[in-house]
């Protein structure tokens, strides 16, 4: 039984400007039909923070879908910077998840970069009891940002721009979806399914969801990590 | 507040044939991915799953450890130390 109370009408977006400084972008090699190849943006990720149990001491890792880090490719992580323009920085060492699309790196942010994360305590709902106000149900509003790739966005692409899309969430915990891997075999994991639009360049978005009232920050500064 | 669901993976495409016009007309017809606009998201548990894999938990827990066996430092105590009634050379002995 439904115990939320629920507004009439569009909700609120639970957004502020913070969020788009959490997104970073995977820039991989691309291959032309002329046989050339350029580094360009391949993916969407964010930087998730693992405290310690020492106060002040966390870890950062890069996460993005692992069908967008297959292979030996060099990969890198777009960051803007805070003077302004974005570095692209070398992420090496990609573990992937053995039964899902998820891929992680070690990540250091510095005090160049004008980046947040994400608080790994943003990720904990799902060992709270059911029924709890903060459990996402079928048809309830989520909100993704990612990479823009469009033919004519090339440039905000280019200079890091996501952008905020949303849908509502339409099956949860399906078995045995089938995705189609880079080298276009089939595999099948378990996913959630949403209604939205969804194009290539926007894997490895992270979608989140709205819940009620709790004064934890969703983003914060990066940088800092575990020495 | 807002949590984490998942990340996306893809989307489903509902392939449709598409009808060819001008020179090409004749040339039968082909088919093009229509996004159904179902996206598909990887649940937040899996990319929990990665962070606690031994790759990443065992060094977090190497470094915990390494702080947990640091002495714990404090200031210096601006007390005069009582003189030694031994003498003794102490290699690389700092210079005060």
């Amino acid at each position: 039984m439904r115990r939320r109370i629920r507004a009439i009408g569009e909700p609120v977006v639970p957004l502020t400007d913070k969020y788009p400084l959490a997104v970073t972008f995977i820039i991989g090699p691309v291959r032309h039909e002329d046989g050339t190849t350029s580094l360009e943006p391949i993916g969407t990720g964010f930087v998730v923070n693992v405290p310690t149990r020492d106060e002040g001491v966390y870890f950062e890792y890069v996460v993005t879908a692992s069908h967008v880090v297959q292979g030996d490719d060099e990969r890198y992580v777009r960051i803007r910077k805070r003077q302004g323009g974005h570095k692209d920085v070398r992420v090496h060492e990609w573990v992937h998840h053995p039964h899902a699309d998820v891929a992680a790196a070690p990540f250091k942010g510095d005090g160049e970069m004008h980046l947040l994360n994400v608080p790994s305590a943003s990720m904990r709902w799902p060992g709270l009891p059911v029924g709890m106000e903060w459990q996402p149900e079928l048809g309830d509003r989520v909100y993704f940002l990612g990479l823009l790739a469009l033919t004519g966005a090339r440039e905000m692409a280019e200079n890091n721009v996501p952008m905020v899309r949303s849908g509502t969430i339409g099956a949860m915990y399906q078995d045995d979806v089938p995705v189609e891997w880079p080298d276009k075999s089939i595999r099948k994991f378990q996913a959630h399914l949403i209604d939205c639009r969804s194009y290539g360049g926007f894997s490895g978005r992270r979608v989140f969801f709205s819940g009620i009232a709790d004064s934890r920050a969703y983003v914060r500064e990066s940088g800092g990590g575990a020495e | 507040m807002t949590f984490l669901l998942g990340l996306i993976s893809g989307h489903f495409d509902h392939f449709s044939s598409a009808r060819i016009r001008g020179d090409m007309a004749d040339s039968g017809s082909i088919e093009v991915p229509i996004n159904t606009g179902v996206g598909i998201v990887t649940p937040v548990e899996k990319i929990v799953d990665v962070l606690e894999m031994e790759e990443f938990a065992d060094e977090r827990k190497r470094v915990e450890g390494e702080r947990k066996e640091r002495p714990e430092e404090g200031a210096t105590l601006d007390s005069v130390e009582p003189e030694s009634e031994f003498e003794f050379e102490v290699e690389n002995a700092p210079s005060t």
